[in-house]
């Protein structure tokens, strides 16, 4: 079945298998940073922002997401120039395997695009999706803290 | 296949899934998905949020119909009540502040501790209702509050939520009929209300769940509902331990009483993440605390429940 769907701000047109997930979907297409976990919606290492909300792309059929507007990792930062949130969970050491960090990131996105200045509490729950073995969670929630002050100056310098 | 490629058990087995399935229509008027899902030769079946038909598809499918663009993603004050349309993601009811000031919050409570908020993104009113687990939570609060299911088909018609969850839904839903409005009457102001579930984490399933709603003149229990979840897929009313509450003084042995009875009257399916003792074991914790709270004023702390 052919869709239509605009991944990173770029408009495809691809073939689907009927079974296959949008996060199945994705990895084919080349976007590597969504990260297979669990497969059941529970760890978050699948997180993408679908029109506007952070969601686990394993539990989306690839067939539905007809016209919707998808972004991952990739479309925001590059090795070179990292996005802010991307340099704060380097810099707050909030990254050490690396495999949850695209998901944390994701949705991380997603609350401070809502909410620019969000409470600890208000990050503990947009990432209560979130499974991390590594960290320990602290640095991430720092990390996400530290992305928000900086976007906020950044948005006050321009 | 390279040792980086990602390897989803659910691939093994995604050509024989949906092997049937030809197209997915986008209808943009509720009458426009009634005509699709009511021809028989289409095959065609109802998607929301989709989250369960993930995990089981019907393999006869030839056809899905996605909700996504109907006109029933809201949220509606009316006369001290609320109208939520079926699409609307279970999230929009965490950031609602109509939802959080009705019924003592006990809506909001429930929405706000289904899932993770990335689920909640994805899960929907309506989806949570027709397609029930064991662990779906909204249910119970539905019931618990007396709602109205909206049902349009061919014909339209009203359901008491005591109606709807008599058997599964999609036992009943005929042919083309969608739920399409959640209708939460006026919330009295001598009312009180309360939610609890028990999991093992903060993001896991449900073992089980307790609403109670309650009206009380001073400590005058004048009427009450307790409705029990996740000890069957469907919710269950309490009768027996409300009679013992209803027209009484609330104290401290009717509510010994009442939770006792509770534990007693539920009827338990099996379950492998726990045995039957263990869930009316929670059930008399559960209905014990909460009307401990709500009737007698006690202040119970969430770990005193157990």
């Amino acid at each position: 079945m052919e869709i239509i769907l605009t991944v990173n701000k770029q408009s495809r047109k691809v073939e689907v298998r009927p079974a296959e997930t949008l996060l199945d979907l994705l990895r084919r297409l080349g976007y590597k940073s969504v990260k297979y976990g669990c497969g059941e919606g529970a760890c978050g290492a699948c997180t993408v922002i679908m029109d506007g909300r952070p969601v686990n792309s394993c539990l989306i059929l690839a067939v539905t997401v007809d016209g919707r507007e998808v972004t991952t990792v990739e479309d925001l930062g590059t090795i070179q120039k990292p996005h802010l949130l991307q340099s704060a969970f380097v810099e707050s050491g909030a990254v050490q395997c690396g495999f949850c960090t695209p998901g944390m990131i994701m949705a991380a996105k997603a609350l401070l695009d809502r909410n620019p200045s969000p409470s600890e509490d208000e990050i503990k729950e947009a990432l209560d999706g979130n499974l991390c073995r590594c960290t320990g969670y602290v640095q991430i929630i720092e990390a996400v803290r530290l992305a928000a002050r900086r976007m906020k100056a950044e948005k006050k310098k321009n | 296949m390279s040792l980086f490629e990602c390897r989803s058990p659910h691939r093994e087995t995604e050509s024989m899934r949906l092997a049937k399935l030809q197209r997915v229509s986008y209808p943009e008027t509720v009458a426009e998905a009634i005509q699709i899902l009511s021809d028989k030769k289409r095959g065609a079946v109802a998607l929301s949020g989709g989250v369960s038909f993930v995990f089981s598809p019907l393999q006869s499918v030839e056809e899905l119909v996605s909700l996504s663009r109907l006109p029933l993603n809201y949220i509606k004050r009316k006369n001290g009540g609320l109208r939520i349309g079926a699409t609307t993601p279970i999230a929009d009811l965490v950031t609602s502040r109509a939802v959080k000031n009705y019924g003592d919050g006990i809506l909001w409570e429930t929405a706000h501790r289904i899932g993770s908020t990335l689920n909640r993104n994805l899960i929907t009113v309506g989806g949570n209702l027709v397609q029930p687990f064991i662990w779906s939570d909204l249910s119970t609060v539905v019931l618990a509050l007396r709602a109205g299911i909206k049902i349009q088909g061919k014909k339209s018609r009203d359901l008491s939520a005591e109606e709807f969850f008599t058997r599964l839904p999609r036992q009943f839903l005929k042919r083309g009929e969608l739920v399409t409005e959640i209708v939460f009457p006026p919330f009295p102001k001598n009312y009180r209300a309360a939610y609890e579930k028990f999991t093992l984490t903060e993001n896991d399933f449900a073992l089980l769940k307790v609403a109670v709603v309650l009206a009380r003149s001073g400590r005058v229990c004048r009427d009450v509902i307790i409705v029990v979840g996740g000890a069957t897929i469907l919710p269950q009313r309490v009768l027996s331990a409300e009679e013992i509450l209803r027209k009484k003084i609330g104290s401290q042995i009717l509510v010994n009483e009442a939770s006792e009875v509770a534990a007693e009257e539920i009827k338990v399916s099996r379950d492998i993440r726990c045995s039957e003792e263990y869930k009316r074991d929670l059930c008399r914790a559960l209905v014990r605390g909460i009307l401990e709270r709500i009737l007698l004023d006690q202040k119970v702390p969430e770990w005193k429940l157990f």
